[in-house]
């Protein structure tokens, strides 16, 4: 799931640069609070046991094999906020030095596998943990991780203009899921062993949180995704869904108005217009689940 | 017009090359083994560049091919001229979160030492007959995880007994000089040039 460079169009990079390189920061402001400074060592020595366990084969039969990405395992024993620097470090030093995802597509791969990977992994596992479904929480983690990766690669790979044809985009779909739930049922056995050994190693999280909000917000981060691959392999299903519903006089007043001054900017680049409309779709399918999310639980709890 | 734009592609690649190249000359690496490195990006853009020429669009496969192949390139050159602990204390001077920067050196510094544990442990399941199975492969992990959990704490101790913290010093400091000045404007000027002639698309 590592994009290597010249696929992204350069808006699509870019902007995803520009919002990896904010989100890791808050990141390691965010463990910096949470951890002392005994952790840099644990962080980075389990960033070398990541690297080390994506090297084992898990045989599935037939002669097939797997192998775990480790978002979803890194946040549950380190929490999501260290998790996601652990993550990003692997990918930086996986781009550097073993030329396995490109340098500029960096921040694609940071947004894809740290941000979205780690959040989506965690949030199950944080709704789950204080219940009977623990495990269960672990397995969603993992296949949501995973999920998550492969609709927004798919998604910004289709948006840049990079063509799957309905079979190819059926089959990548199709390994996608299976890696998901071969990494969930990796991530809740490799879990399961670990809380055997040292019951202090899995954080469990406090859930007087807001469980339902963090299963939400799972559930929304796979339907964005999802969502957003659906809109940048079929644009038009989406604009005749819009004409359905009846919100096509609204969404275009929302959409048309700064695309067209984007297309006007710069002539004879219809693929910038496009990448952009592919980018606020995205954001604003993530903040209107998000907003659901928060709604939803404000309910629930009153 | 395609004929055209195949003609620029080409000149285009051959210059990015040359540059390249010549880069490898001034630091004095073996230049053909460095633009031979750059093909390890092949099996994955490999096949989208199939895709795209059995789709009947060969200027697309051969872009697409030449461009993630002088990306490669030029991070090998990179990698090659500049000791990653360099290059982290000057991304760090950038603006990098410090935490990531001690937590890439860190993962760089026992990555070998994860991998060569986990060579010793499959060498100690295959001579006593393991067999391949799934929850030989959890287990294996799952130990991989608490020997690293208990090489971070030793390695905190050491740290400590030494006085130090999580923080990796460099013996000669960075400085910026003229050569640097040029090399960014160079390539500050290569960027614009690019974006102004549309060879971005």
């Amino acid at each position: 799931m590592h994009i290597p460079d010249g696929f992204l169009a350069a808006p699509v990079w870019g902007g995803l640069c520009a919002v990896s390189a904010p989100a890791v920061v808050l990141a390691a402001r965010a463990s910096r609070k949470s951890l002392d400074e005994s952790q840099v060592p644990m962080m980075g020595v389990l960033g070398a046991f990541v690297f080390a366990a994506q090297m084992v084969n898990f045989p599935l039969g037939a002669g097939t094999s797997g192998h775990l990405l480790g978002g979803a395992l890194l946040a549950a024993t380190l929490g999501p906020a260290p998790a996601i620097i652990v993550m990003t470090a692997i990918l930086a030093l996986q781009s550097l030095v073993f030329q396995d995802g490109g340098l500029l597509a960096l921040g694609a791969n940071v947004f894809n596998m740290a941000v979205a990977g780690t959040l989506a992994g965690y949030w199950p596992w944080r709704a789950l943990a204080g219940t009977r479904f623990r495990k269960f929480g672990l397995f969603t983690g993992g296949f949501c991780s995973v999920l998550v990766c492969a609709f927004l690669c798919l998604a910004e790979l289709s948006v840049s203009g990079v063509r799957f044809g309905p079979t190819a985009l059926g089959l990548a779909l199709v390994v996608f899921l299976i890696n998901a739930v071969i990494e969930g049922a990796i991530t809740a056995t490799v879990a399961g062993s670990l809380e055997a050994m040292r019951p202090g190693w899995l954080k469990a999280p406090s859930t007087e949180g807001r469980p339902v909000l963090a299963l939400l917000l799972a559930f929304a981060a796979v339907l964005a995704s999802a969502g957003l691959l659906l809109a940048s392999t079929r644009p038009d299903g989406l604009e005749r869904l819009a004409q359905l519903t009846g919100l096509a006089a609204r969404q275009k007043s929302l959409f048309a108005a700064p695309l067209a001054d984007y297309r006007l900017a710069v002539p004879g680049a219809a693929w910038v217009g496009k990448a952009a409309a592919g980018l606020t779709g995205l954001v604003l399918a993530a903040a209107a689940c998000v907003g659901l999310a928060r709604w939803f639980s404000r309910w629930r709890s009153a | 017009m395609p004929a055209r734009g195949t003609l620029s592609l080409c000149l285009g690649v051959l210059a990015a090359t040359a540059i390249l190249a010549a880069g490898a000359i001034v630091a004095r690496l073996p230049v053909f083994s460095i633009l031979a490195r750059g093909w390890v990006v092949l099996p994955f853009t490999g096949v989208f560049a199939l895709l795209a020429w059995v789709e009947g669009n060969p200027h697309r496969a051969v872009s697409l091919l030449s461009k993630s192949w002088l990306s490669a390139v030029a991070v090998v050159l990179l990698m090659a001229s500049t000791p990653l602990e360099r290059l982290l204390a000057g991304l760090e001077k950038l603006g990098v979160p410090p935490l990531l920067v001690s937590v890439v050196q860190f993962v760089w510094r026992y990555l070998h030492v994860s991998i060569a544990q986990l060579d010793r442990m499959r060498i100690a399941r295959a001579a006593r007959g393991g067999e391949r199975k799934f929850v030989f492969a959890t287990s294996t992990v799952a130990v991989l995880f608490a020997s690293s959990a208990a090489r971070a704490e030793r390695v905190h101790w050491a740290l400590l007994s030494r006085g130090g913290e999580s923080h990796f010093p460099l013996l000669d400091p960075l400085r910026i000089d003229r050569l640097d000045y040029a090399l960014l404007a160079s390539a500050l000027l290569a960027a614009a040039l690019l974006v102004v002639s549309g060879g971005l698309r």
